[in-house]
């Protein structure tokens, strides 16, 4: 059974209904289901029950060898897969102190900020279909299309790469991935300005979104809301700034924030990231040194018992994945700890007092993917 | 506050232990009735992020290990929680007063292990379905999970 | 007879009696429905985004006839489950199958769909194959699927839905 929402039936006016939204929906993002108490067109309170994808990966991973792991991280969130596989490898190389070599480094760079670009790309399709334009989606997935192809020469998958292993990578970037990657690069920048013209600065979107869902900072860290709906709330958090992990200290990038705290202001510092990160990938391939591409690991991976838990900066937020090792080559206990986890949890208190369509529009700035929810 | 001055803190709590790991982690182990106030003076010294609430079931030791990790943006340390919980009634209280992220960690942390939150706002079930109780124990058995089969 | 000398063999069809011209009514019927099936929206995980990418302009599924992504089941001829099956979420794949209309079309898309996937061991929710809930007429492997796979495994659809027949055949 469906668990019950905590609305008092009894208790409601003769104004009042209850309405279910999901988790069949084509807003939700996948299995989302929200149930609304809606007085006329108006948001009184807001519900959101998850657990219709939960696939208990957090418990199948203790019968998993540690390098057996990395593709269900794909799976968790498919749209910043990179990202995630890259948390989880960092913390199984901290529990056996392996050293990845630079070259290896700068490339997981390379793929986690290509990631991020086809993440936010998507995430523009999707928030345009859910307020009523059909044309975003045209466009972005024209852009997303080059960048999959780039990452399926490097990686061999379109979109669950499973690029990243234990130590480095398997194989180094094929001969024509850099200059794919600096033609790309070449047109994207203008290629924002114009999606950003067409959906982000178009008269109805911002009637839409500004005022709506204003998201007050001291209420989002108390949330434990991070990444792009954090920042457009004013604190910039970017654990690639605050707390740099593998060499991303060494590049020249903003952080993109906004003071606005409304829905607007989510949008505007997601379009803002698609351009720092073209930054870093100029940076990146530029800076590419020669070398390795992968530690020497033993073929059976015993790490020394303990735990380590490391994050790294999602497109969502902060993902981090918490190992802990007894000795053997099955880890102990995995956890992920996932961005829209946390950023689902602040719904109720930005939602209500709004209008329905502007629910779809503060879940759709959310940039919510359910089965990190779910796990 | 500096990383000694916390310390010091921590260490004078009764029943708590405190120690810096060598990845500079602040590690504080201590009974599960000192936890709130705990998490309370972390916040206050500059740890305002919660990242998780969860457990970890050690079946040998009888025990069931909950970990709340903490981050400062301030320092760009991380600080980390824990508590030993008898594993035959495991029960804490809930922190969701001082960091309202815990809420849904806490929920999911409950039923993944068993854990009772007292004093928690809406307990109930959040991922799991039906007829699934407490998983991640370590002596879990369901009819639907079919092992891995050797290769 | 006269009036159907002439006509096509597929349009033809003779049974005891007369030569009745059932057959191009099954012919155009059955193009109607192949050529013009509407697909619910039930994207569950990853796969949803490489249906998405044949929806979307390099792959392009409208040139085929799937225009309209329904997104009530009241309207929808196809349903592609795309993602994994969870038990919290079986009762509802069942109530929107029974919503559809008659006749209706199910498509398993990636492994999730077909067997349970990377989920299928060791784990106490998730249900081994979309086929164990509603009746499945194309299986697309994948994790994920390509999109030009998934057009392949509706075309192959479409070709199915050409073969079906009302009429019992004459022995």
């Amino acid at each position: 059974m469906p668990v019950q929402a905590p609305f008092e039936l009894e208790k409601l006016s003769n104004k009042e209904y209850i309405l279910n939204m999901g988790p069949q929906h084509p807003s939700t993002h996948g299995v989302l289901r929200v149930v609304l108490k809606l007085e006329g067109e108006l948001v009184k309170d807001v519900f959101p029950d998850v657990g219709y994808i939960h696939s208990g990966v957090e418990k199948l991973c203790e019968n998993r060898t540690y390098p057996a792991i990395v593709p269900y991280l794909d799976r968790l969130d498919y749209l910043g897969a990179v990202n995630l596989e890259w948390a989880y490898v960092l913390a199984v190389e901290k529990l056996c102190g392996i050293q990845v070599p630079e070259r290896a480094e700068y490339i997981r760079v390379i793929l986690a900020e290509l990631n991020r670009v086809m993440s936010h790309l998507l995430w523009y399709s999707a928030f345009g279909m859910d307020v009523g334009a059909l044309t975003p989606i045209f466009y972005a997935f024209r852009e997303r299309e080059e960048i999959i192809a780039l990452v399926e020469a490097a990686t061999g998958g379109r979109l669950t790469h499973n690029a990243l292993r234990i130590g480095g990578f398997r194989n180094d970037l094929p001969k024509d991935f850099l200059p794919g990657l600096s033609r790309f690069l070449s047109s994207f920048e203008k290629k924002v300005d114009e999606y950003e013209a067409l959906l982000i600065d178009n008269v109805i979107l911002t009637a839409r979104t500004r005022g709506v869902g204003v998201l007050d900072p001291e209420l989002a860290v108390n949330y434990g809301v991070t990444g792009p709906s954090l920042r457009g709330s004013g604190p910039a958090w970017d654990l690639r700034r605050t707390a740099p992990y593998s060499v991303y200290g060494k590049f020249d990038f903003r952080v993109p924030v906004s003071e606005g705290r409304d829905t607007w202001s989510r949008l505007k510092v997601r379009m803002d990231e698609m351009r720092e990160s073209a930054k870093i990938l100029r940076q990146a391939a530029a800076a590419l040194p020669a070398g390795e591409v992968s530690a020497k690991v033993p073929r059976v991976l015993k790490p020394a018992p303990g735990e380590a838990y490391a994050r790294v900066e999602s497109p969502r937020g902060e993902f981090g994945a918490w190992v802990v090792s007894d000795g053997t080559e099955r880890p102990y206990r995995v956890k992920f700890r996932s961005p829209s986890f946390s950023n689902l949890s602040v719904l109720r208190e930005i939602a209500v007092g709004c209008n329905i369509a502007d629910i779809i529009a503060i879940m759709g700035s959310l940039d919510l993917v359910i089965p990190e929810i779910d796990r | 506050m500096n990383t000694s001055e916390i310390l010091g803190d921590m260490n004078r709590v009764p029943g708590a232990s405190g120690s810096v790991g060598p990845d500079s982690v602040l590690d504080v182990l201590a009974p599960a009735k000192e936890v709130p106030g705990i998490l309370a003076a972390l916040k206050k010294s500059g740890f305002g992020h919660l990242s998780f609430v969860t457990a970890k079931d050690l079946p040998s030791e009888n025990l069931i290990e909950l970990v709340y990790r903490l981050f400062s943006y301030v320092s760009r340390t991380d600080a980390s929680v824990r508590t030993r919980l008898d594993r035959a009634n495991p029960s804490a209280p809930s922190v969701s007063g001082i960091f309202r992220t815990a809420e849904w960690h806490e929920r999911e942390t409950a039923e993944m292990f068993g854990v009772e939150f007292s004093g928690h706002p809406c307990p109930g079930k959040l991922l799991l379905p039906d007829g699934v109780e407490a998983p991640l124990r370590k002596d879990f058995k369901h009819e639907e999970m079919t092992p891995l089969p050797a290769v | 007879m006269g009036l159907t000398d002439g006509l096509d063999e597929r349009l033809v069809r003779k049974v005891p009696g007369a030569p009745v011209v059932l057959a191009a009514a099954e012919w155009a019927i059955n193009a109607g429905r192949a050529n013009a099936l509407w697909t619910l929206t039930f994207g569950l995980r990853c796969c949803a985004m490489e249906m998405m990418a044949a929806g979307a302009a390099r792959y392009d599924w409208a040139r085929f006839g799937f225009e309209v992504p329904a997104a009530s089941p009241r309207r929808a001829d196809l349903m592609i489950v795309a993602g994994t099956v969870t038990t919290k979420m079986v009762p509802l794949v069942r109530r929107l199958y029974a919503q559809m209309a008659e006749p209706k079309y199910v498509i398993a898309m990636g492994s999730c769909a077909i067997s349970g996937g990377p989920f299928a061991y060791d784990t106490y929710s998730v249900v081994k194959g979309a086929d164990k809930i509603v009746p499945v007429d194309i299986y697309v492997p994948g994790c994920p699927p390509r999109p030009e796979a998934l057009l392949d495994g509706m075309l192959k659809l479409q070709k199915k839905i050409k073969q079906s027949k009302f009429t019992a055949e004459a022995a």
